[in-house]
């Protein structure tokens, strides 16, 4: 309770909130830790739709790991509805848990290559008690059409019979599955081949729309981070550097008039 | 009298236990002195297996069922016999193979994967040999001084791409073929590299073939333009030509599908659908499953590349009717 007057009415109010977070790596043989983390602060508030774009060692991953607690920040303060994320137990932690999900990267390592798409997916709807035991295929099912993918052709297949898109698909389905209130989306679809990326972001937006999904939304393609906020009607841009979120605000407002230099140098590395 | 290299009628198998794939079909382009020609295409297209039958460089299961690859000077290099082909490589034509982050011998310093390389190919003297990597190490804006004595290990992926870009060079190769050269690296990097290459270009008068799946990164650098789809030859011309009139619906669907950083975000969108399943059987057009204009024909018949105007050549039977109503 005296946590919450302290920071205040928008750290209780807020989805998340975020306080000068930071995080440090110890690395043996080096005198002083890598900071991949430095002093972050922003907030979310339900439904509400940010994109995180940086280049490669930004820190961008590190910050998405503390959202979904992989990662505890060696400092600062980083609650989600007003509590610690670091110090939930119990009801409290396993109800962060299931709302709080992340999408990786790389749709070819976050499937178990020996489980069906029903075994992959059912455990998560069986574990929080989403549907009823009997009803497990049937919401699995309904999963897969929601991602865009006919149950009857996919349920009962193995990883390896699929494409990228269609792995990455199920990650998607998976997150969602659970019904969580933000979704972590790192570099979604990287590794998905440029014809099928768009669709890809559509369905995390479609989700926004029909459950006010929240997601963070990160990337290194600014064109992409802008396309998956104006789709997605409207959000902020943040912009991360060495650790540091250098610039952030509405994302028209960031990219038609950078104030940060490195904000412009990502603009101008753009390809248009 | 300007054309380098032309390769026709390529057609690449790979044999696997669950019956005989096609990864080129086909496939014919050219590249005339000092162009940049970018090959584009996803995961599957092909383009690194064409890559690889126009050095004659297939390994099994893979096998290079027909077609001809005629390098000026040389003729065609799928009728050389192995040792041969190895006599072309580096000094007519060098590759930088994708995946260059494991492309160096860990064991190994920089300067070592000069003189390693430079002696496979007959010159031992290592002073020469020095001078040269000296040269095209500063070439590519790295210090010599620091990293011809650096193990891989202690380069970044960009160093690591620039180094292996100037070990290309030290044959002074007519035709270089990059493949993915910068899709491992972030994007500021990515402009260091292109603009690296560009420099050469203009400089070494260097012909380049450079592959990728990110069709944004060949405006603004390369000439010329090939698009391939499920290992077809779609769409080949000048860069500008076939983005501002494309003539192909494959090619006019993806440059719909990349998002820009002012344009409409409701005027983009993905290509429904997938790829075909390589072991299926196409009769028609591979892309005609997710082509919007697809009419009964292209199920049935597979269209021939065809040069449209003068340079530009596609792969449609509505080719003609796209260019009439499109430009």
């Amino acid at each position: 309770m005296d946590e919450l007057q302290e920071v205040g009415i928008q750290a209780k109010t807020s989805l998340l909130y975020f306080d000068n977070v930071s995080v440090h790596f110890e690395i043996k043989g080096m005198d002083k830790p890598l900071i991949a983390v430095d002093g972050v602060s922003f907030s979310m508030n339900d439904g509400e739709l940010a994109a995180l774009v940086g280049e490669s060692g930004s820190g961008k991953s590190t910050l998405g790991r503390v959202v979904v607690g992989l990662q505890k920040p060696t400092s600062g303060k980083a609650l989600f509805r007003g509590k610690d994320i670091y110090k939930l137990k119990g009801k409290a932690f396993l109800e962060y848990r299931r709302s709080v999900q992340l999408v990786h990267q790389d749709p070819y390592a976050a499937l178990n290559p020996a489980l069906t798409i029903y075994e992959s997916l059912a455990p998560a709807l069986r574990r929080w008690n989403i549907v009823d035991k009997k009803d497990t295929r049937k919401a699995v099912s309904s999963m897969l059409e929601f991602v865009g993918l006919r149950p009857e052709n996919y349920i009962d297949k193995y990883p390896n019979q699929l494409s990228g898109g269609e792995r990455q698909r199920i990650c998607v389905a998976r997150a969602l599955s659970v019904r969580p209130k933000l979704v972590v989306a790192d570099e979604p679809v990287t590794m998905i081949d440029v014809s099928l990326r768009l669709s890809i972001v559509d369905l995390l937006l479609n989700s926004k729309k029909q459950f006010g999904t929240s997601y963070i939304f990160i990337t290194h393609d600014m064109a992409l981070a802008r396309y998956f906020l104006l789709k997605g009607g409207g959000g902020k841009l943040m912009v991360m550097e060495n650790g540091k979120l250098v610039e952030m605000g509405d994302v028209e407002e960031v990219i038609n008039n950078p104030k940060h230099e490195y904000t412009k140098k990502l603009i101008e590395s753009v390809t248009e | 009298m300007n054309l380098l290299l032309s390769v026709e009628g390529v057609r690449v198998n790979y044999r696997t236990e669950r019956g005989e794939i096609t990864a080129v079909r086909n496939v014919s382009f050219y590249v005339d002195k000092g162009d940049i020609l970018g090959i584009v295409g996803e995961s599957g297209s092909g383009k690194s297996t064409l890559a690889y039958s126009v050095l004659n460089y297939i390994k099994p299961p893979g096998k290079i069922i027909s077609g001809s690859v005629k390098l000026e000077g040389v003729g065609d290099l799928l009728k050389l016999g192995k040792e041969d082909v190895r006599k072309v490589l580096w000094k007519e034509i060098a590759i930088v193979p994708q995946a260059t982050q494991n492309s160096m011998n860990p064991t190994m310093d920089v300067k070592d994967h000069f003189i390693d390389t430079m002696a496979a190919h007959g010159q031992n003297d290592k002073q020469k040999i020095l001078e040269t990597a000296n040269r095209l190490l500063e070439e590519v804006k790295l210090d010599p001084q620091i990293v011809l004595s650096a193990y891989p290990h202690q380069l970044s992926g960009g160093m690591k791409q620039r180094v292996l870009i100037a070990l290309s060079l030290v044959f002074e190769p007519k035709l270089l073929i990059l493949d993915e050269p910068t899709s491992a690296l972030d994007v500021v990097n990515q402009r260091l590299i292109m603009d690296l290459l560009k420099a050469l270009h203009q400089k070494m008068g260097i012909s380049i073939i450079f592959i990728t799946h990110d069709i944004q990164l060949i405006k603004g650098f390369a000439n010329k333009v090939l698009i391939l789809y499920a290992g077809k030859a779609m769409e080949l011309g000048d860069v500008n030509e076939v983005w501002n009139t494309p003539l192909n619906p494959y090619t006019i669907a993806l440059l719909k599908s990349i998002p820009t950083l002012h344009g409409d975000v409701n005027s983009v969108s993905g290509i429904p659908g997938s790829m075909p399943d390589p072991y299926a059987e196409i009769t028609g057009c591979p892309f005609a499953s997710r082509c919007k204009f697809a009419k009964p024909v292209c199920f049935e018949k597979d269209p021939d590349f065809l040069e449209y105007k003068p340079g530009h050549f596609s792969a449609c039977h509505f080719s003609k009717d796209i260019g009439d109503n499109y430009g």
